[in-house]
């Protein structure tokens, strides 16, 4: 998990320092941010655009109803995968396999909110057009960028973060004036926070003067001078900073150059002892953050024992080199940019490195290789492989770049399909196989298995075509290799791929083989996947009594291990078969036992499921009110993901939609629909589960909020009143045009065809969120 | 200009079910900026032609550079992270003199 805050209000970075001086560039921040819809702080590495981010950011969050959100993106590499890393931090599912930008679009159109894109630079060309369609598509979101260079976008407005102040030479009156100046400020706080007690003080004011302007006020160059006073005076610190830096003359303050932040880089990096110095060069090899075993393993080597780790660690820490991260069960260390490329760069000058990179791949392709996606660790596992997802990205693109390591890369990429899958990263894991398969050319066991792990994520991404191509392809070169794992696999889910297409007869024979085959080679996994398949299939061509046998089986050996993913769905399975078979009261008690395990798995898709069924249930028991109630949560569920109910279950939806509407009429159907639609997806599955308000428990994923923005319950509310969309945008003072989009996204989120409807909703709503 | 690569043709197929027509349009947007934004870097870049069926929602997308893994990039950058690339070769009709002057001023 990432270092976020995750609320109402959006996230952002928790720091773990105290935020010193700025106020003027907050000031140009905040108005920059009322005129222009993108502003980008740009500045050097170690200048402090991040932090000044994170606090304009937290300052003006209340301006904008849907709040702030941040994605740090010092951790991703490629490009391509920037849409559904933004849309993850929106707690969206990446679903879409044509041009995902449209699916973020869709969702952010009617916030308000600010996204904070930090560290653009090595992205900026993506950054830019990305930005550019965000902006275009969604009238009332602001973006705020941080970026060595401009992103070169139409209307951007760029805030160039200067250096901290410093004294002017020969400036010193009374100490208490030196403070005003930030750089002294700063050294001063964080002195204090490595010497309780430290002060700026007639006797040590002209060294700290002196040493700020030598460092020509630039924060993580004051930052790491400061943790030195640990062990000497400002005096000496200042000495041991002139004699390093040498002949670096004084520059312009207003620009401060790179080769000063080098020098103050450098003159840290030859303080510490040599095995120190290792660590830091060594942990650049990791990307975002990481844990202790990961350290102990990845950077012990040439002279450093693995339990020698732990003790550089900490000093490493203790000198602001590593930062540790906020929160976990575990600690995790990360280094910021600027000493992560320090360390690369002296990594680089000691000499091509690849045993490391190979050890830094070797231990998170051993993380992978647990395959512990079916089991009893299951969460834990997809728990720690998310925590660690900037280091398997890494890791596969190390093996991508480096000669002969493509093998590896595609075994790695293969063992991670049941992350990829529960975690919903699909287009990254495609992209993974797909350059993997391309140049893994001599090792055909391999690319078969590729092959038909690729075209399962591509078929739970909706993209059916490709889902084809591969498995065929896969079922194919499999025969041919007398492959029977690759066959038994890529048979299953080519029978999955054309059921979904109308074949039927032709995916449930090629599911009912699959199934044989692994029982055969004892392919337990295989076997409890293939079962719930063949369940469900047969449920729905109207056999749900041979299809209750399989789910109970598939729950029984699930149970059995402790595994709880497969089980829920082998569960849910067995309560549409149960009440297509008639028995209601057996049906409802499975889905709500789904329902449950669903929740504490963190299965975004599995949720709406569940809803969905408890809904048909209850409105075939003629519950009309409770039907809507749960087709009103399913819906929003399926929207928060974003996607929908898969083709062959939409009759029966269907058929409870009609049923329930009659019973209550019109506008009371609409009314329970549109208020549970509302709901906040947790207090939703509480209800669905008959649990009372107070003991709502969160989902693992996705932070929690309730359906329409409120600027859209605003228009909402307008609409009841019977305004048109014109005297709507007079009211709000916006656009004609956005008074639009608005009532648009209103009736796609609520699932509406007509303005009577809105104000229905509305009605029925009116008070709870007033 | 310094000697120039052979310029080779490339075709993508977008496949942009569930797109409206105005992301239809953002999408192609913001390919020509992607593209906009390398050739500018000097990347030898071009897009030559788009061919849209609006109803099914696809798309053909023409593309002249010396090697595929320019037009990977510009998809990269342009957020189309599957995009599959196809060399291709372009031709008139046989006897059409008019059709094969036009390839030449168009694809060299």
């Amino acid at each position: 998990m990432r270092d976020h805050s995750p609320g109402p209000c959006g996230r952002l970075r928790a720091e773990l320092s105290g935020f010193v001086g700025r106020r003027a560039e907050l000031g140009r921040v905040r108005s920059a941010l009322s005129g222009a819809r993108l502003v980008t702080l740009t500045g050097p590495g170690g200048i402090g655009k991040t932090r000044l981010a994170v606090q304009a950011a937290t300052e003006v969050r209340r301006r904008f109803r849907d709040g702030a959100w941040m994605v740090e993106l010092a951790g991703l590499r490629d490009p391509a995968l920037l849409t559904p890393e933004v849309a993850r931090t929106f707690g969206l599912l990446d679903q879409s396999s044509g041009w995902a930008v449209a699916a973020l679009a869709d969702n952010l159109a009617g916030r308000q909110a600010l996204l904070v894109l930090d560290n653009c630079e090595h992205l900026l060309d993506a950054c830019a057009v990305l930005s550019g369609a965000l902006l275009r598509a969604c009238p009332e979101l602001r973006i705020l960028a941080t970026s060595r260079q401009v992103l070169g976008v139409a209307g951007e407005v760029t805030v160039p973060v200067p250096p901290m102040s410093v004294p002017a030479e020969g400036q010193l009156t009374a100490s208490g004036s030196l403070l005003e100046h930030e750089a002294v400020r700063l050294f001063a706080e964080r002195g204090a926070a490595v010497l309780p007690g430290f002060a700026v003080d007639a006797g040590n004011q002209q060294a700290i003067a002196e040493l700020c302007r030598r460092l020509e006020g630039i924060p993580l160059a004051i930052e790491l001078a400061a943790v030195r006073l640990r062990a000497m005076s400002p005096e000496q610190i200042l000495a041991r900073i002139e004699n390093r830096f040498g002949l670096l003359s004084m520059g312009d303050p207003a620009t401060p150059r790179h080769e000063t932040l080098q020098a103050a880089l450098t003159w840290s990096y030859d303080l510490l002892a040599t095995d120190e110095q290792a660590l830091w060069r060594r942990s650049s090899v990791f990307t975002g953050s990481f844990d202790l075993d990961a350290a102990e393993s990845v950077c012990s080597a040439d002279g450093i024992a693995a339990d020698a780790v732990a003790d550089l660690v900490d000093g490493l820490v203790a000198k602001s080199v590593l930062l540790r991260r906020p929160g976990g069960r575990t600690a995790r260390y990360g280094l910021l940019d600027t000493i992560r490329e320090y360390g690369k760069q002296r990594l680089r000058e000691a000499g091509p490195d690849v045993l490391l990179s190979r050890r830094h791949r070797d231990w998170y392709a051993a993380l992978a290789a647990r395959q512990e996606g079916l089991g009893a660790r299951q969460i834990q596992w997809i728990d720690g492989l998310d925590a660690d997802h900037d280091n398997l990205r890494a890791a596969l693109e190390f093996c991508l770049a480096a000669p002969g390591e493509a093998e590896a890369g595609l075994r790695m990429a293969c063992d991670l399909w049941l992350y990829w899958e529960t975690r919903g990263h699909l287009t990254e894991g495609r992209r993974f196989l797909d350059m993997l398969i391309g140049r893994a050319r001599d090792t055909p066991g391999l690319r078969v298995r590729g092959m038909w792990v690729a075209g399962y994520l591509a078929l739970v991404q909706g993209d059916g075509h490709a889902a084809r191509g591969l498995l065929e392809e896969a079922l194919t070169a499999g025969g041919s290799l007398g492959d029977t794992q690759a066959v038994a696999y890529a048979a299953q889910f080519l029978g999955r791929a054309l059921w979904f297409t109308g074949e039927l007869e032709r995916g449930l024979a090629l599911t009912d083989q699959a199934l044989r085959r692994h029982r055969t080679a004892a392919d337990w996994q295989g076997v409890v996947l293939t079962l719930v398949q063949l369940g469900v299939m047969r449920t729905l061509m109207g056999h749900p009594e041979t299809a209750a046998a399989l789910f109970e089986e598939c729950t029984a050996e699930c149970e059995a291990r402790g595994e709880r993913w497969n089980r829920s769905y082998a569960l849910w399975g067995h309560g549409l078969a149960a009440w297509l078979l008639g028995d209601d009261g057996r049906a409802a008690e499975l889905e709500r036992t789904a329902l449950r395990f669903k929740r504490d798995v963190g299965d975004q898709v599995g949720i709406p499921l569940c809803l969905e069924a408890l809904a048909w249930i209850a409105a075939s028991r003629d519950q009309a009110a409770r039907a809507a109630d749960l087709l009103g949560a399913a819906t929003a569920a399926w929207n928060s993901i974003p996607a929908a109910l898969p083709a062959p279950l939409a009759g029966h939806r269907e058929a409870a939609v009609s049923r329930a509407r009659s019973a209550l009429g019109e506008t009371s159907f609409t009314a329970h629909l549109a208020r549970a639609q509302a709901m906040p997806p947790s207090r939703a599955v509480a209800a669905a589960l008959n649990e009372p308000a107070h003991s709502v428990k969160q989902t693992s994923t996705g932070a929690d909020s309730v359906q329409l923005t409120a600027r859209e319950r605003e228009v909402a509310a307008l609409i009841a009143q019977g305004l048109s969309n014109r005297d709507i945008a007079a009211r709000l003072v916006i656009s004609a045009r956005t008074a639009e989009t608005h009532v648009q996204h209103i009736m796609v989120k609520l699932g509406l065809t007509a303005r009577a409807q809105i104000a229905a909703w509305s009605a029925a709503t009116t008070g709870r969120h007033s | 200009m310094g000697a120039e690569a052979e310029l080779q043709l490339f075709m993508v197929e977008h496949d942009l079910h569930g797109l409206s027509l105005e992301q239809l349009a953002s999408a192609h947007r913001a390919l020509g900026e992607a593209v906009r934004r390398e050739a500018r870097r000097g990347g030898q870049i071009r897009y030559v032609q788009r061919v849209l069926a609006p109803e099914e929602r696809k798309c053909l997308c023409l593309f002249e550079a010396p090697e595929p893994s320019l037009v990977r990039r510009v998809h990269d950058t342009a957020q189309f992270p599957l995009a599959r690339i196809v060399a291709v070769t372009s031709s008139p009709p046989p006897g059409d003199d008019r059709m094969a002057d036009l390839q030449e001023g168009q694809f060299r």
